[in-house]
């Protein structure tokens, strides 16, 4: 009896006991915040204007990111995409970047918010807008979209909106009250449209075009470039004024020299660029004059959100 | 440990039951229920696990390119989502530089991470080389909750990482819940178990208790008492067997006390036979004690009777023999006499056959008596079988020539020359048999064979086969044949008393052996026995019994001093007798007529040797002789004692008197002479001798003579028969013999009768009659 009584007691308590002390939890950490940054490095803002999304832009110009970082002492170059150009220009002319590669307006403007121009995008043969149609439209003339819809990337795109509504006015629209504008927010986004058919016609410039044909070599069966602007000048290079010269001279010779390298050559060739040249404010004072051109006889930009 | 498991099986039922069911249950139980939460804690961590990592893993994914674009808009978005899931406590999204850029709680966005393990994730991160690691990491855990990181990453880059805190405290209640409720089973289990163990065991236990009681009862003398049948399966299969056993128990208890009755009756009814027999026992008892006085008394009687019987025949013995010692020895000597014509010779062989038969009669006669009286006895001493035969032989031939018959001998090579046996019936056996044998054959022959059945050193058993064709004997009357007194029709011509075979077949008897008759009437018969003998121990020289093949003794020798020899004889012819044969031969003889004078005569004359005869008037033989033996000289001298005994204690008694040796009556002279020979140490001349001397020469010379006038035929068959020792043609050749040849009749008669083949031979040979023909022989 005893001895039954006594296994028996014991093995319960045991078990209990082992019921009892479960798992071993890894020890709580109490969450802490600060308002300041944890490490003190030096990261420089480049913001990339989105001719491209985020992903595809990222994958485009991370590698030049990259090849700068790793030629750059006493600092280090954050990409930064941006949602639309709404959400860039705002970045823009609230002096978030350090660098910027903004259009030739928003290169002109960012002068007008603590930036300057210290290079830019070569290959000014590129820049000109482009407007495509189906192949199977009817559109003929240019007055032949009188009635019709248009896609344009963002309101404040120089080649791919502005300067293909230049061309439309030169060749008698009236963007107001001839076509309907459609801002649908990036490149592709207006070819899309168009191809689709959701409008007559897009507007865009060659860069993203050609990318886009590449990957979608079906669109480039259904859709063709009907026509092209003059071309004005590329895309430019800012820097914020507080950036320490010691930095952008860095940056300045990488990206200056990138199409002196094999590796270079292969970041150029991902953005269908041939270099990067120097320039500076002064070199874009034929775009201010432009856009005060077009500002008068087409619509307000600069107003515009 | 074993003792330990025996001694708790070895507890109550009860006990057992219940705490054994109990603890097992339990034991069993609460490992399952541990086993089970254990499992289903681990499973639901694990899903909880998983969830979060699928989350974060969405959650970066999702916010991937609004980081990369440093949209806040879009995060928010992002973020705003994942506040469906109600067990998140928090997410967020974090730069490389530490700041939240996105958060569930929007007052922590813009804020930088400052603890120490979140910093120590974002220098990991930092610090990583390509191939970077998409992992989401626990970072932190308790019970509470989960806090799970995940790197955003983009073509081998970080961006950023996300973090997600996910609310555990909903899985703790549910295990905890698990735990309580298991608990609270297996207490119910626990419980249950108890109880039900506990009825069980009351139940059986009580039935058990309650056969114990009744087993107790009827160990105590409760004749009625009974297990209950009703109850648990095995109990009742006890009780039952137990009433069973009751039942059966009380029929043998019946058939027990049942069988004690009978056997107290079969007692009583024993104790009164028992009494009986003791009353006819005491009775018996005493009528046997009259018996065995009455028997007693017969028994005296009988001996009495058969001790006169004795005295009788002894008696008988000696009165019967003693005048026929006088006749047989008388005419012996006037037989031997050379004063006697020969045609006389021929009344006194008569006279001496006749005392012969007489003679014969009688000792078949006492010998009979002494068979039936049981006083028979094997006399056995070493002695010479070979001359026995061939003496016994000798005299049956004589018979069994004048007859014409044969009488042949067939003797095997390992039949004894000397053994240890009864001399004097074995003669008595063959000469019965032999002469039985010739008596019954007219023509052809008896043939004696003589065979060694066994012999192992010491024992011997003979078989003697006695074959006659004769007139044979039909079967009905073989057995009559050996009753004594019988004796077969055709045979009442016949001589003989009838008592042979009977005697025959007694002494064989005696001898260890029987005898048996094989017959085929008109063809013949065969008589045969075998004998149990020993081997003689002695080696008795031929010249002690025999004296020269029975030679006549004609004298003493010449170198012989004088002899004085004492006859002590009370009868007249017998003192004669005894003087005449020994003065013959040239011995001093002195008679004494009884014991007395013999004394006196010894103590004046001194003699040598001393014949005392045993019954004498005034004193006997037996007190004479102690008598000499006290005397000066009276050890020296030589004292043989004349018995007509028959019987082998009345012998032994004369030795014991002193005696040197015994003769008994009636005697041959050549006893007489041989007895004393021996004694005295002397020599005889023989008549053969004298008469080889005498008529050797003569009879030799006669022989020669005559043969040469024979023919060569004649010569030469006798010749041949000689040679192979064929008696029965030398036989015929002398029957053959013209009669006026005598002379060679005769001597040729006595070569042959003394088996003198090898001087027939002699005589022949040189003759020289034809070499060429008796070499071929």
């Amino acid at each position: 009896m005893g001895i039954i009584r006594k296994l028996f007691l014991t093995s319960f308590v045991l078990i209990f006991t082992l019921l009892m002390g479960c798992n071993d939890p890894t020890p709580a950490s109490k969450l802490e915040y600060s308002d300041q940054p944890p490490f003190q490095e030096n990261i420089y803002l480049f913001g990339v204007h989105p001719l491209h999304n985020p992903k595809r832009l990222f994958e485009v110009y991370q590698p030049m990111i990259d090849f700068i970082n790793a030629r750059l002492q006493g600092g280090k170059l954050r990409l930064e995409a941006s949602r639309n150009y709404a959400a860039f220009d705002k970045k823009l002319f609230d002096g978030y970047f350090d660098f910027a590669l903004p259009n030739p307006y928003q290169t002109v403007t960012s002068l007008q918010h603590g930036y300057r121009v210290f290079g830019k995008m070569a290959d000014d043969e590129n820049f000109r807008g482009i407007i495509l149609i189906r192949k199977d439209s009817e559109i003929e003339t240019v007055s032949d979209l009188k009635g019709k819809s248009v896609s344009y990337p963002a309101p404040t795109a120089l080649a791919a909106t502005i300067m293909p509504q230049w061309f439309l006015v030169q060749n008698g629209l009236n963007i107001d009250d001839d076509i309907t504008n459609h801002y649908v927010g990036s490149q592709e986004s207006s070819i899309m449209n168009v191809y689709l058919g959701n409008t007559d016609a897009a507007s865009t410039w060659p860069p993203p075009w050609l990318a886009f044909i590449k990957e979608r070599p079906e669109v480039a069966e259904q859709v063709i470039v009907k026509w092209q602007t003059p071309p004005l000048l590329n895309n430019g290079l800012v820097v914020k004024e507080s950036v320490p010269k010691a930095i952008l001279d860095q940056v300045s010779q990488s990206i200056f020299n990138l199409h002196h390298s094999a590796e270079g050559q292969q970041i150029l060739a991902a953005m269908e660029l041939s270099q990067y040249e120097p320039a500076t404010n002064e070199t874009y004072s034929r775009v201010e004059k432009f856009l005060i051109e077009f500002e008068k006889r087409v619509r307000s930009i600069r107003l515009q959100p | 440990m074993i003792k330990t498991v025996q001694n708790i099986l070895n507890q109550s039922i009860r006990n057992q039951l219940i705490w054994g069911a109990a603890s097992v249950l339990t034991i069993i139980i609460t490992v399952f229920a541990y086993l089970t939460i254990h499992n289903h804690s681990q499973f639901l961590h694990q899903k909880a696990v998983e969830e979060s990592q699928n989350r974060s893993l969405m959650l970066a994914a999702n916010s991937q390119v609004w980081v990369m674009a440093n949209d806040y808009v879009g995060l928010e978005e992002v973020i705003t989502n994942f506040k469906v899931y109600q067990d998140l406590i928090y997410a967020a999204v974090m730069n490389l530089d530490g700041k939240v850029i996105a958060h569930t709680d929007q007052s922590r966005i813009g804020q930088y991470i400052s603890d120490e393990s979140r910093l120590n994730y974002l220098k990991q991160l930092l610090a990583q080389t390509p191939p970077l690691q998409n992992q989401a990491v626990i970072i932190s855990q308790t019970r509470d909750y989960i806090d799970l990181v995940r790197p955003i990453l983009h073509n081998n880059q970080f961006l950023g990482w996300v973090e997600l805190r996910t609310d555990q405290s909903e899985r703790q209640q549910n295990i905890a819940q698990t735990i309580r409720n298991s608990l609270i089973f297996t207490a119910l289990a626990l419980l249950i178990s108890i109880l039900i163990a506990f009825f069980l065991a009351e139940n059986l236990t009580k039935q058990l208790y309650q056969l114990i009681g009744t087993m107790r009862r009827v160990r105590n003398g409760d004749k009625n008492a009974i297990a209950d049948e009703d109850g648990v399966v095995e109990v009742s299969q006890l009780s039952q067997e137990f009433n069973l056993m009751l039942n059966s128990l009380k029929r043998n208890e019946q058939a027990l006390q049942q069988s004690q009755q009978e056997l107290r009756e079969d007692i009583q009814q024993r104790v009164k036979v028992e009494k009986e027999i003791r009353e006819l026992n005491e009775n018996l008892e005493n009528i046997v004690k009259d018996r065995t006085e009455a028997l007693q008394i017969q028994k005296e009687k009988a001996e009495a009777s058969n001790h006169a019987k004795s005295i009788f025949l002894a008696n008988m013995s000696h009165e019967l023999r003693t005048p026929l010692n006088a006749i047989l020895g008388f005419s012996t000597l006037l037989t031997q006499s050379a004063d006697i014509p020969e045609s006389e010779k021929d009344n006194l062989k008569i006279i001496n056959h006749s005392g012969e038969h007489l003679l014969q009669l009688i000792n078949d006669v006492l010998d009979m008596s002494k068979i039936e009286a049981g006083r028979a006895q094997l006399d056995n001493e070493d002695f010479d079988l070979g001359e026995l035969v061939r003496n016994t032989v000798e005299m049956m031939k004589v018979r069994a020539d004048e007859k014409g018959i044969q009488l042949l001998v067939d003797q095997n090579s390992k039949f004894p020359r000397l053994i240890h046996g009864d001399v004097a019936k074995l003669r008595q056996i063959l000469i019965n048999l032999l002469s039985n044998a010739i008596k019954f054959t007219a023509q052809g022959g008896v043939t004696l064979r003589l065979e060694t059945v066994k012999d192992d050193a010491t024992h011997l058993t003979l078989y003697f086969e006695i074959e006659d064709s004769g007139s044979g004997i039909d079967k009905v009357d073989i057995e009559r044949i050996f009753k004594p007194f019988e004796q077969l029709e055709n045979a009442a011509s016949q001589k003989g008393t009838g008592l042979g075979l009977a005697i025959t077949r007694q002494f064989v008897q005696m001898m260890g052996g029987d005898i048996q008759v094989k017959s085929t009437p008109k063809k013949g018969s065969i008589f045969c026995f075998s004998i149990q003998v020993k081997h003689a121990t002695t080696n008795i020289s031929l010249t002690q019994n025999t004296d020269q093949d029975g030679q006549l003794v004609i004298s003493l020798a010449d170198n012989e001093p004088e002899w004085r020899i004492l006859v002590v004889e009370d009868q007249l012819e017998n003192q004669l007798l005894i003087q005449k044969v020994l003065k013959q031969v040239g011995f001093q003889v002195k008679i004494a007529e009884n014991g007395q004078r013999g004394v006196e005569l010894f103590q004046s004359w001194h003699p040598h040797f001393i014949w005392m005869d045993r019954r004498m008037p005034i004193m006997d033989g037996l007190t004479a002789t102690k008598a000499i033996r006290k005397l000066p000289g009276g050890d020296k001298v030589k004292i043989v004692a004349l018995t007509a005994s028959v019987f082998k204690d009345q012998r032994q008694e004369v030795m014991d008197a002193g005696s040197d040796d015994f003769v008994r009556k009636p005697y041959r002279p050549d006893e007489l002479y041989d007895c004393m020979a021996r004694h005295l140490n002397l020599h005889y001349r023989y008549a053969k001798d004298f008469i080889s001397e005498q008529n050797e020469s003569d009879s030799f010379n006669l022989t020669l003579e005559a043969l040469e006038k024979l023919s060569d035929k004649s010569v030469n068959q006798i010749y041949r028969a000689a040679l192979i020792g064929d008696i029965q043609t030398l036989n015929d050749i002398i029957q053959s013999l013209p009669e006026s040849q005598a002379s060679l009749i005769s001597g040729l008669r006595k070569l042959v009768d003394g088996y003198r083949f090898d001087l027939i031979m002699a005589l022949i040979k040189p003759l020289g009659k034809d070499e060429t023909e008796l070499n071929i022989l």
